[in-house]
């Protein structure tokens, strides 16, 4: 087979494809995507009726099930958060992150849950990466923020390694004085 | 002469051409032309023409416009239950809650069975429209049947796109139709018109001036305006009087049986024969002889109570004047008696 001839043949076997698809649109679903609607269904009225523990098993099971789908650990992470467990929150934010990586708010959620916690390295990381998306300027205040804790931090710690280092010389010098006063 | 890298080049061509018609969706069955109406399984035809558009729309995956043709179809054939599943199957593809749930109040009225099967369409139908508290029950059920009912919607679907394919059988005469009733024959072709060979009828034969036909009372009654028992009073002497040159005959009414009151003295034509064209019998010469007694009486038929020159003319000649005697005047009275008086 010629170069020339390559598109032909695939020509003709998308025109066979699409002449299928056409045929049999009406495909019944498997029993496995019928469950996952009706979990994600069932998630959606738990939620709308604040049951927060079924919402959470729902959670659990479509997670199980679909472990890389970023829109339900982003979701379950806001839930996680809502009801005040930071911890668990901030892993569903880094997973949501972590699988759909352009998503800005999604880099940038992570990195705020983790400011919030105080991990200012992993949250300057991530608020610092969704800065730089198309629409994640809004994270740009954010990561300023980081960025003075961090350097405050680093400051706090040059100062308590400068005043650690200090007395062994400074002792001699202030004792006399003191001496002096008595005297 | 083709050579054979020409040939190849055409097949090539031609193949592409399939090929590209097969990407814009011009399959070979779409090229094909549309069988004529068929009223399909429905009975009617608008009725089948718009489920095929509204499968046909549904089997290209256009949702809306299926679900809009469907909602179409249940308006003109509502008793149709099927209908109902293709706009439930449309519909939720379209994401048109509204009609979800229409189509499922009216499975509900026309297949109450099915409500059991449904439990995901109805849980689905009510989580989108807000309903959650109602959703949760079909949900559940829903999750324990999965295995069961998971393909009833789309299998009911493929059942309405087959009765939708389907042409409707043959009509047999004699036979029990799809309405119960027997199949009548169908309407025969009426036979060819043939234009009848017909003797011509010669203008001899059509003018009654010119034939011997209608010579009886009832034709001389309704075609003369005057009809009376007159008395013979001799004839008006001329030159060569002959067959053909009658004389004026002097008759004078006494009894007036049809017509407006003339003049009693008549001048009567008094013609030899009853139409034209008679030949004059041999050896006939005018005489005395052929004229009536004196003071006999006869019955006069004039047609045109208008007197000429040289006297009425009387009907069919001398079928016009009949001897005025109880039978001929019996039966006169008779046919006035007939017409209720109506002279």
């Amino acid at each position: 087979m010629t170069v020339k001839k390559i598109p032909l043949a695939a020509l003709l076997i998308a025109s066979c494809v699409f002449a299928g698809q056409s045929a049999q649109a009406q495909v019944p679903p498997s029993p496995a995507a019928q469950s996952y609607a009706i979990h994600d269904d069932l998630l959606k009225c738990y939620v709308a009726l604040g049951k927060n523990a079924e919402t959470e098993a729902e959670y659990k099971w479509l997670l199980a099930q679909r472990p890389s789908n970023a829109p339900y650990h982003f979701n379950y992470a806001l839930f996680l958060q809502h009801a005040g467990r930071k911890a668990p929150a901030a892993a569903e934010y880094e997973k949501a992150a972590t699988y759909d990586g352009s998503n800005p708010d999604f880099v940038g959620s992570a990195g705020q849950m983790f400011f919030f916690m105080g991990n200012y390295t992993k949250a300057y990381q991530y608020l610092g990466k969704a800065m730089q998306m198309p629409g994640g300027e809004k994270y740009k205040a954010s990561c300023e923020s980081c960025r003075t804790y961090l350097q405050n931090v680093a400051n706090a710690r040059a100062a308590n390694q400068a005043a650690k280092a200090a007395p062994a010389g400074a002792a001699a010098g202030h004792s006399k004085p003191k001496d002096d006063d008595d005297d | 002469m083709i050579k054979r890298f020409d040939l190849g080049k055409l097949l090539a061509k031609s193949l592409s051409l399939v090929a590209i018609a097969g990407f814009v969706g011009v399959t070979p069955a779409a090229l094909a032309v549309d069988a004529p109406d068929d009223v399909g399984v429905f009975g009617s035809i608008s009725v089948a023409r718009t489920a095929r558009e509204a499968c046909k729309a549904l089997r290209s995956n256009d949702f809306s416009n299926a679900s809009n043709l469907y909602r179409q179809s249940i308006a003109n054939k509502g008793d149709f239950t099927d209908f109902y599943y293709g706009l439930l199957y449309s519909a939720m593809k379209a994401g048109q809650w509204d009609q979800v749930s229409a189509a499922l109040d009216g499975l509900a009225d026309k297949d109450p069975d099915a409500k059991a099967h449904l439990s995901y369409e109805y849980g689905h139908c009510y989580t989108m429209l807000g309903r959650s508290d109602e959703a949760l029950p079909y949900l559940k059920d829903a999750l324990a049947h999965v295995n069961v009912d998971g393909a009833f919607l789309t299998n009911k679907v493929k059942a309405l796109e087959a009765k939708t394919d389907q042409r409707a059988a043959a009509l047999i005469p004699g036979t029990v139709g799809p309405d119960g009733n027997i199949v009548p024959e169908p309407p025969k072709e009426p036979a060819k018109f043939v234009v009848p060979t017909r003797e011509i009828i010669g203008m001899d034969k059509l003018n009654p001036d010119m034939n011997d036909t209608g010579r009886d009372y009832e034709n001389a009654f309704r075609q003369s305006e005057w009809i009376g028992i007159c008395e013979y009073r001799g004839f008006v002497k001329k030159d060569h009087i002959g067959f053909y040159n009658p004389p004026t005959a002097k008759f004078y009414w006494i009894e007036c049986l049809k017509g407006p009151p003339l003049n009693h003295d008549m001048p009567v034509k008094f013609k030899f024969y009853d139409h034209t064209g008679v030949k004059q019998p041999d050896g006939w010469t005018f005489g005395p002889d052929k004229m009536p007694k004196p003071k006999s009486q006869w019955l006069i038929f004039i047609p045109n109570a208008v007197p000429t020159a040289e006297g009425f003319d009387t009907f069919k000649g001398d079928y016009g004047r009949q001897e005025a005697n109880e039978k001929n005047v019996g039966e006169i009275h008779a046919i006035i008696e007939a017409h209720h008086g109506q002279i």
